[in-house]
């Protein structure tokens, strides 16, 4: 080792020698200094912020997803159903029957307006009451002649569908005449709701009526005073196309007017006390003819 | 120490600045700083502040207090440029009087004194080198991350100016007071 090494050495020693009492003044200022910038700085910033905001963000989703749902969910779940119905077949008619017949529970006279239309007993309520289309939810037209007996004049139904068949030009009056109670007993619309209701594992099963692949096995499906008011009544795909289906006056061994599937020409498809008023609805050979087509062939005929 | 230096524990806070403040006022000093005590003091509180954020053991935390203290003496410059009023060196003799008092002490004061008066007289860089490797004690790899050079550079600048302080302790007086002292 050189003389300038030793020097050298020296100079590190003296750089790298502890620390002298001089250079140690102020250790509590700075200390506290220290604690106090410590301090002002959250413990842990970025780790207790995320993992807050996180949760916080969760719940808020969590929350106005829920309640979106609850929200929207009648409206939006049930008639993306509906419209799955064709498609399903009798595997989802008992759930709109199922419904149906609750609301007929709930609400024995079907007729109540819904207040809360969200909601879904008043959904359902909704859905029973006769006159709502069940794909848009939408109230028919009640100024159509359907139902009321304001101008029921006839005595007997079929007479009143054969007066309006042949007094006016076809069209909706035709079929919703058909639809109509006008002219039928009063003592008809007392099984009407018993049957569908009472039949064993057949609870509500007024959707099973026209289902497809059912061939009419139901006294309920014929049960008097089943007028096809109700569109759960009515299978998918003939809410309107076919509303003879369940007009009364319709007389068994019309294979046209049964539902697909329907055996045609059972005793239950024929309803108690329905006459052959109808010609027209009579006429074999009229496979899926609309109730336009019914009443222009009735006027068609003498 | 770290771990509770963090959580707020006062005795490990003030075993860090007993341990690294001597040290950071011999670098400030040796960058021929003005004000060494007050940007040490800055250096502590821009610990403090990022200590909760800070992960490593002690030889880490030696090489991010000596990046904030470099980061700190560079500001300082700047603004001292700005300024324009930048204060001359204080010269080895105006020393404080009580470096200059018998004892050991004293002999130490004054022979440090000298060696940072040393330090200071190499050029900037040589400096930097200088201190950053032997007062702070870190690697070359560290130094050079800190002086944005490359680790050749900076061995080139340690190496020269080791050379350069033993030359001129060498042609200076070999017997002199300050020699006496180191």
């Amino acid at each position: 080792m050189t003389g300038e090494d030793h020097d050298t050495d020296a100079l590190i020693a003296a750089l790298t020698s502890p620390a002298l009492p001089s250079e140690r003044v102020g250790e509590d200022a700075a200390v506290t200094a220290m604690i106090g910038a410590l301090s002002s700085v959250p413990a842990r910033p970025t780790g207790h912020r995320s993992r807050r905001g996180i949760a916080i963000a969760a719940v808020t989703v969590a929350s106005l997803g829920v309640g979106g749902l609850v929200a929207a969910g009648p409206g939006s779940f049930f008639f993306p159903a509906a419209d799955r119905s064709p498609a399903t077949g009798p595997e989802s008619a008992p759930e709109r029957s199922f419904e149906s017949s609750t609301s007929s529970s709930d609400d024995p006279s079907g007729e109540s307006a819904p207040v809360e239309p969200a909601t879904s007993s008043t959904l359902v309520a909704r859905i029973a009451e006769p006159g709502i289309d069940l794909v848009t939810g939408q109230d028919e037209d009640p100024g159509d002649g359907h139902g009321d007996g304001d101008e029921c004049e006839a005595e007997r139904h079929g007479d009143a569908v054969s007066d309006v068949a042949r007094s006016t030009t076809p069209g909706p009056d035709v079929r919703d005449t058909a639809r109509s109670d006008c002219g039928k007993p009063d003592t008809a619309e007392g099984p009407e709701q018993s049957p569908s209701q009472t039949a064993p594992g057949q609870t509500g099963q007024t959707p099973a009526v026209t289902a497809p692949g059912q061939t009419g096995e139901s006294p309920s499906d014929t049960a008097p005073g089943q007028t096809g008011q109700s569109p759960a009544t009515t299978a998918p795909g003939q809410a309107d196309e076919s509303p003879s289906d369940t007009a009364p006056g319709q007389t068994a061994g019309t294979a046209s007017d049964s539902a697909p599937g329907q055996t045609a020409g059972t005793a239950s498809d024929t309803a108690p006390g329905k006459t052959d008023e109808s010609p027209s609805d009579t006429a074999p050979g009229q496979t899926g003819q609309t109730g336009t087509d019914v009443g222009s062939d009735a006027i068609g005929r003498p | 120490m770290i771990r509770r230096a963090r959580a707020g524990d006062r005795e490990a806070l003030a075993h860090l600045w007993r341990s690294y403040q001597h040290l950071l006022l011999r670098y400030f000093r040796g960058k021929g700083m003005n004000e060494p005590e007050d940007l040490a003091s800055t250096v502590w509180i821009e610990v403090a502040s990022g200590l909760v954020r800070f992960e490593g053991d002690e030889s880490d935390f030696r090489r991010w207090l000596f990046t904030i203290a470099a980061r700190r003496r560079i500001d300082d410059i700047r603004a001292t440029k700005r300024r324009a009023d930048r204060i001359e060196r204080a010269p080895i003799d105006e020393r404080p009087a009580h470096a200059r008092s018998a004892g050991d002490e004293a002999e130490r004061a004054a022979g440090l004194d000298a060696a940072i008066a040393m330090v200071q007289s190499l050029p900037p860089d040589q400096a930097e080198a200088v201190l950053l490797r032997v007062v702070a004690d870190l690697g070359v790899t560290e130094v050079a991350e800190i002086m944005h050079r490359s680790e050749g550079a900076v061995r080139v600048l340690v190496h020269r100016g080791l050379k350069r302080l033993a030359d001129r302790l060498a042609v200076t007086n070999p017997d002199a007071e300050t020699m006496s002292a180191l």
